[in-house]
Formats: C-alpha cells, structure tokens, sequence
C-alpha cells in the first residue's frame, strides 16, 4: 500500500487524519506513532514476515547506540553503524538472487540510513533525545519512509515536538498541493513516460535506430525524474498534512544543467546522508578536507547502490564523474541567472543523455547487455521503426502529459513567480482558484484516468529501483 | 488573508471531498462483493479495496472511453487507429502476418519467391486446364491496401512494393490470366460505400460482390453483357450499426467505436438451397431452372465469413457451389465434383503461405 495506492489514498490518508484530528489534540506524536504502525502493517500485509524487519532494527539501533556511548570507541561506532547497512546489502542481494520464498521488504532503504543517523547523532554529540517510542516513529515515519526526503534524527526530534506539530488549515492545505501534484507527477507523468519506454523498448531491442535510442533517453530521463520527484513531492505533502514540517524538495528538470545539480535535486537526501556520516567522520580522522573528486565519487558511489546495489553499476561512475568535473571547471553550476544561458542549455541536453543511459543501464539490470544495445544502432529498418513510434505516440496523450508535467512545474519557475509577484491583488485571486481548479481536476483526473492502467504501483514504488 | 484562508478551505475541503467520494463509492463496493464472496483476496481488506479500484467495469470503460475519444490512443501499439473511426492491426493477431510492415514495402517478396509463387499458381492453373476446369485464385486485399484514404497521414502512402502489388506485377509481366487482385476496382469502388467493416479486416457484403464480380467477369469474359449472372444495378445495399467488431474488441473497445457495416437488403432473392455436405463442404444448389447453363463451382476459402458473404452471389449464379474450407493444394479434390470453375479464395495476408505450397 504505497502512496498511490487506491487503499492509501482513499481510505488510509483521509481515516489517518480523522483519527489523528480525533485523538491526537493532546497527544499527537503517540497518535503518529499508532498511524505509523498502522501503515507499516498495511504495506506488509501480503507478506507478513515482513513485519518483523522494522521493529528489529529499531531494537538493534537503540542497543547499538547504548553500547557506543558506553564502550565510547569511534572504531566501534564505524562498525555498529555498518551493521544496518550490511542488512540492507544482504536483503537487496538475496532479492537480486532470487531467493525462493524472499520477498524484498519494501521502504526499507530509508530506515536502515536513518538508524545510522540515530547511532552516531545519539552517540557522537548528545544533542538528540534517545528515546525508543521516538526512534520508532523516525524509523517508521511511513511519509519520507519510502524514498526519503532523508531526515537526519535531530532534525526530526525538533520536528516532532510536540509544540513544533501544528495542524493548521494552511499546513494541511500545503500538504494537500504537495500530495496531489506528487500524485500526478508520479502517475500521470512519471509512470506514462516510463510506459512508453517500455513500448519502444520492446520493439526496438534489435537493431534500434538513433531517434529511437534518443527518444529512449529522453523519455527514461523525464520519467525516472518525475517518479522520484512525485514521490517526494507526496512524502513532504503527507508529512504536512500532519502537521510536520519536512523541508520541501523543489525538483524541476527544466532547470537542471549539471550531475550535481541533478543529484542536488533528486538525491539530495542521499547526498546529505554521505556527507554526515561518511565525508564528515572520515574528514574527522583524516583531518583534512577531502577534494572535489572525492567527494563527487562518493555521491555517485552512494546514490548508485541506493538505486541499484550491484557492482557493475560502478562502471558509470567514471563518464559520470568526468561529466560533473567538466561542469565543474566551466562553474556552469554557479552561472544560474547569468547571461551563458546557451552553455548551461547544451549541458543540460548532455545531461539528459548521460543520465538517460544510466537509468537505462539500471533498468537493464546493470549488466553488459546496454553495451550490446548500443552497438545494434543502425539505420536500417529506420521506417517502420519510426511508424511504430509514431502508432504508440499517436493521439494527444502524450501532448496532456507533457503539458501536464509543465503544470506541475510551473509554480516552482522564477519567471512565474515574478510575474505573479507583480500581479495585482484580483488577478493573484483569480490565478490562486484557477491554481485550485486545475491542480484539483488534473488529481481527479489522474486517479481516474491514468491510475487504473499502473496497478503495479500499488506495492513497487519504481519499476526498476528497489528501495 | 481572507482570500488566502478562503483558498485553503476550498482546497481542503474539495481535495477531501473528492477522497472520501472514491471512499464511499469503493468501499461500498467492496462492501457488496466481500460479502458476496467475489474478491479473490484472503480476506484482506487493503487487498480488496485495491483490486475493487483496479477492476472497477465503469472505471475500466472511462479509461478505455478518454484513452479514445479524448486522446485519440489505444493502449497497444499493434492497434492503428485510422481516420473516421476506421481500426487497423500492425501485426494480424491470428497469423502473425506484419502487416503494417509489409504496407511500408519492408517486407517484400524476393525475386526467387516470387518466381516460386507465380509457379504453383501456374502449375495449379495448367491441372485445372488439363481438365478442362477454369481456375482463378482470387486476393481480398487488406483493408488498409483499400482503405488506404482512412490509414493515419503519419504513415504515409503504401508502398508500390509490397507483397500483393509485386506479385500482381510480376504475375502480369508472367501472362498468369489464373491471378485476380481486385483491389484496384475495390479501390475505386469504395468511394460510393465503404467495402470492409471499419473495426475488422473483414469484408462486408458489398466488398463481397466486388469478389464476386471480380471472379464472374473473368468467368464469363467471353459472354460479356449477356452472361447470366448478378449485376450491381440487381442488388440493393444498406448500411447499419453495430457494436464494434474484433479489432474493437481486442482493444476493449465495442462499446464505443460503433461498425459500421453494408449488408444485402432483404430484397435479394435467395434461389438456392443449402446443404451439408462431407467433410465440412458446404453445398448450394439453385432452384430456378433459368439459370441451369452456368455449371457446377467450387469456391474454396478459409475464411468462413467471406463464404457467408460470397454465397448468395454464387449461389444464385451457379446451378451447384460447393464451398469448401481451406485451399486445397491438390486439383483432384475439387474434380470429383465436376466443376466448370474452380475459384480459390485468399487474403493479402496469406500470400507467404503460397510458398509453402
């Protein structure tokens, strides 16, 4: 029962919140707490064993914490803050594997970063409450538990003080445009651009022609990026509505130019999560800063395996690295708002074919068969190939989505909201209900549309990456 | 700030409106059926919301219905949808046959192929003679080939190399009179009514009569106006609705892309009996005595729908037909009914199987 589901969006979402506008007045983190659980059972239904995996490593972290302030060793900490990510190793390769009767626990990735949070924030500086009813609730915070956005545990105990959780009309109302654009994002957009990768993949796997292979990267770039962007979009939305006030991911693709400013935008959470506790404690011990190329070798390396744990996906972390080193040395990722517009417009097309055939190389599996792919690219054919584009394409659905996606994006644009800023205070008015109406009819729409034909949805939060 | 707070109270109010709407629409339903033990689930309740959403028949039909007629699209790429609500398979979902592949010319016939082909139509045409038995092998052209004025703008023309055009090209330069490919007076014909089923590559009555006169007029060359046989001035057409045939129904959509489909008036006189014959031929015999004279016809075809449809102009031209199933690659099956015509039926898509012959 993920964020898209039918069951999680019209009957868990708006029962949770009556019950917490119900019973939680007073006491709104234990009436989190009850809903967390609640949804962690629900997602784990089918497969009950399950279960057990959450309230294990919430054990696991607050002993495991006990024992670094005890023992008081870094050497100690470094292990015990390995262990749950070893378990996530082992359970990803159990699921690549293939093993009999295995069921990969979905929305376990997060939880597993976040009880390396709680062991070295509890244990390093003190600053965070060590408390187990609120390790629970961070692990188990069903909205950033699917795909983040990655909370570190102090940020999370200032969030969840009581005092700090405020359900307010305008809160809630924040939530529910988050969580209804999200939801178009990731299904209206998201899951119709990576349908048609799909399509014309399944035609084109022999001997593929160049506007297909182009066609191919640009659809796996936009689809992967407002999938992951729909899903944050949800989690913030979501935790809003409950009045927590998660930062807020602003993911347009029209704007990113650069690696960094694509990991920034779509994997900032995992970048955060590599900078505190793995460039930071080993910047510690070596006690010097590490370079540029380090550090954007660890992101690669981070957000690689969080995407797809297999080694094979580090063969593109060098293209990817050079990629970044030359945006870098051109400081494209400082000339936002300047005047080279042309170049960051060239290296934002670069952008989409490097990282369109990385994704594409994830959802090939990681393997070599990319290689093969690409080394099929002819012209012949060429005809019927486009025709079978051009059948699959045919019609005005993807002209909505296209058009649909810009909508979704529009509101996070400068231009837009300078022309807004100048309107006047009727205009601000009509523009605000029209806002309403559309982002309300495009949500209907979409889970009556566009959600019937994704049932996969339901339980896979991507089609490809398991998180 | 009044506007503001007025703005978040709609949207909230709307947006759970609008969640709590799905709610009680679902979960009645899911409800209904728990108890009438439908959903399959094991007694999940999350489960069965869930599959109560995805298998919703009025959801099921909204989608198919917008996916259509809002976005012009179906959710399949074998499936073309044409101009006017005309519906086209890319690849023939019973044979496999490309077709959209061979209407660009990418799958033409070889020149050995061709020879190949042009051998065993002659070498049927030469047994038949021997016996003094005329043979035609007659082509229902595709739908496409015909109707190609109701094929997207964005595929283009059809090609002057497919299949069908280049075997009737090389069988014209050979001198094989036995091969008939009607689609050019299928073509020119089709601008006063349509002659295919505009949700099914299938004839209709009146592509039927084009096959009819196709076949007759080489028959009956040497006769020429005087020949006893049906005129398109003696019959009468009329056109109806109905609901979407199979390519409508493979994309799920009978209900909203109506067929449209000419058929015989009722003012057709039927001068022939029907009868069952050995294994599975079907047999007319004519009952009015003017018309004794033309002979006795084998039509062979291995569509069943285009027998319906040819039958009640061979069966009121000849004095006996036997409609057989299927082509029969040996002469000697169809002599034993001494026929003065042996008149084999193909599609545009079974050409390749000639070469297996």
């Amino acid at each position: 029962m993920l964020f898209t589901a039918p069951a999680f969006a019209f009957l868990f979402l708006p029962l949770g919140l009556i019950f917490y506008m119900l019973f939680g007045k007073n006491n709104k983190r234990r009436c989190l707490l009850i809903i967390c659980c609640v949804y962690h059972v629900l997602l784990n239904m089918s497969h009950p064993l399950n279960f057990i995996w959450l309230p294990l490593i919430a054990v696991y972290t607050f002993f495991a914490r006990k024992t670094a302030v005890i023992c008081a060793k870094r050497v100690l900490t470094v292990i015990l803050c390995a262990v749950p990510l070893i378990w996530l190793i082992m359970m990803r390769g159990m699921h690549y594997f293939g093993m009999d009767g295995f069921v990969y626990p979905v929305g376990m990735t997060v939880p597993a970063l976040s009880a390396v949070s709680y062991i070295r924030d509890c244990s390093e500086d003190g600053e965070a409450p060590a408390d187990f009813f609120r390790l629970l609730l961070y692990l188990a915070f069903f909205p950033v538990m699917i795909l983040g956005p990655f909370v570190r545990y102090r940020d999370f105990c200032r969030l969840t003080e009581e005092e700090n959780i405020t359900v307010s009309l305008s809160g809630v109302c924040e939530g529910v445009k988050l969580y209804a654009i999200g939801f178009i994002k990731r299904i209206a957009v998201g899951a119709v651009l990576i349908e048609g990768y799909q399509w014309i993949f399944a035609y084109s796997w022999e001997a593929p022609t160049f506007g297909i292979v182009l066609l191919l990267l640009i659809l796996v770039y936009f689809g992967v990026f407002f999938s992951v962007a729909g899903y944050y979009d949800m989690g913030v939305g979501i935790s809003r509505i409950f009045g927590i006030d998660v930062p807020r991911v602003d993911a347009n693709p029209f704007t990113v130019a650069t690696f960094n400013e694509y990991s920034k935008t779509l994997f900032g959470s995992v970048r955060i999560w590599a900078e505190n506790y793995i460039l930071v404690p080993v910047r510690d011990i070596r006690g010097k800063k590490e370079t540029g190329f380090v550090r954007v070798a660890v992101y690669c390396m981070c957000i690689f395996l969080l995407v797809r744990s297999q080694f094979t996906m580090l063969i593109l972390i060098i293209p990817l690295i050079a990629f970044s080193i030359a945006s870098a040395s051109l400081r494209l990722d400082k000339m936002r708002g300047k005047s080279n517009a042309g170049l960051r417009g060239v290296f934002g097309m670069l952008n989409i074919l490097v990282l369109g055939v990385f994704w594409v190389f994830v959802t090939m599996g990681g393997d070599n068969s990319v290689l093969q792919y690409i080394s099929e690219v002819t012209v012949n054919n060429a005809e019927y190939q486009a025709d079978m584009v051009l059948i699959s394409f045919s019609g005005s659905k993807y002209l909505f989505v296209s058009l649909t996606a810009f909508c979704t994006v529009m509101p996070q644009m400068s231009s837009v909201k300078a022309v807004y800023s100048r309107m006047s205070p009727r205009m601000r008015a009509v523009a605000d209900y029209g806002a309403m109406f559309v982002m309300l009819a495009l949500f209907v729409f979409t889970a009556m549309f566009f959600l019937p034909q994704f049932p996969e949805y339901n339980t896979t939060p991507f089609n490809y990456l398991i998180i | 700030m009044k506007r503001k707070k007025a703005i978040d109270f709609l949207t909230v109010t709307l947006f759970f409106g609008i969640l709590l709407s799905f709610t009680i629409y679902l979960g009645l339903g899911a409800m209904i059926n728990a108890d009438g033990g439908v959903v399959s689930g094991n007694g999940d309740r999350n489960i069965s919301f869930n599959a109560e959403f995805f298998e919703d028949g009025i959801l099921g039909d909204f989608v198919k219905f917008c996916d259509y007629r809002i976005f012009k699209h179906i959710d399949d790429s074998d499936m073309i949808i044409g101009k006017d609500d005309w519906l086209f398979e890319a690849v023939d979902s019973e044979s496999g046959y490309e077709r959209l592949l061979d209407y660009i010319g990418g799958c033409p016939f070889s020149d050995e192929e061709l020879a190949r082909i042009g051998g065993v139509i002659s070498e049927r045409r030469m047994s038949y003679e021997e016996a003094g038995v005329e043979y035609i092998m007659i082509v229902i052209p595709d739908s496409m080939t015909v109707c190609s004025d109701k094929v997207p703008r964005y595929l283009g023309g059809q090609s002057e190399n497919t299949r069908l055009s280049a075997l009737t090209a090389y069988l014209a330069g050979e001198g094989e009179p036995a091969f008939v490919n009607p689609a050019g007076e299928m073509i020119a014909g089709s601008e006063d009514m349509p002659m295919y089923n505009n949700t099914e590559n299938s004839i209709n009555a009146y592509g039927a009569y084009c096959i009819y006169d196709a076949a007759v007029s080489r028959f009956f060359a040497d006769k020429g106006e005087e020949a006893d046989r049906i005129y398109f001035e003696d019959v009468e057409f009329y056109t109806r609705v109905t609901d979407g045939r199979s390519v409508a129904v493979k994309a799920g959509l009978e209900k909203t892309i109506r067929n449209r489909t000419v058929s015989l008036s009722d003012n057709m006189p039927q001068n022939y009996s029907v009868m069952s014959g050995e294994k599975g031929i079907m047999l007319t015999e004519h009952g009015d005595a003017l018309s004794a004279g033309n002979g006795k016809v084998v039509v062979e075809c291995s569509d069943e729908w285009v027998r319906t449809q040819l039958m009640p102009y061979f069966s009121n031209t000849f004095d006996k037909v036997y409609y057989r199933a299927g082509i029969s690659a040996e002469h000697t099956d169809n002599l034993q009914y001494e026929p003065t015509l042996v008149v084999q039926i193909i599609h545009e898509s079974e050409l390749a199987g000639l070469l297996e012959k």
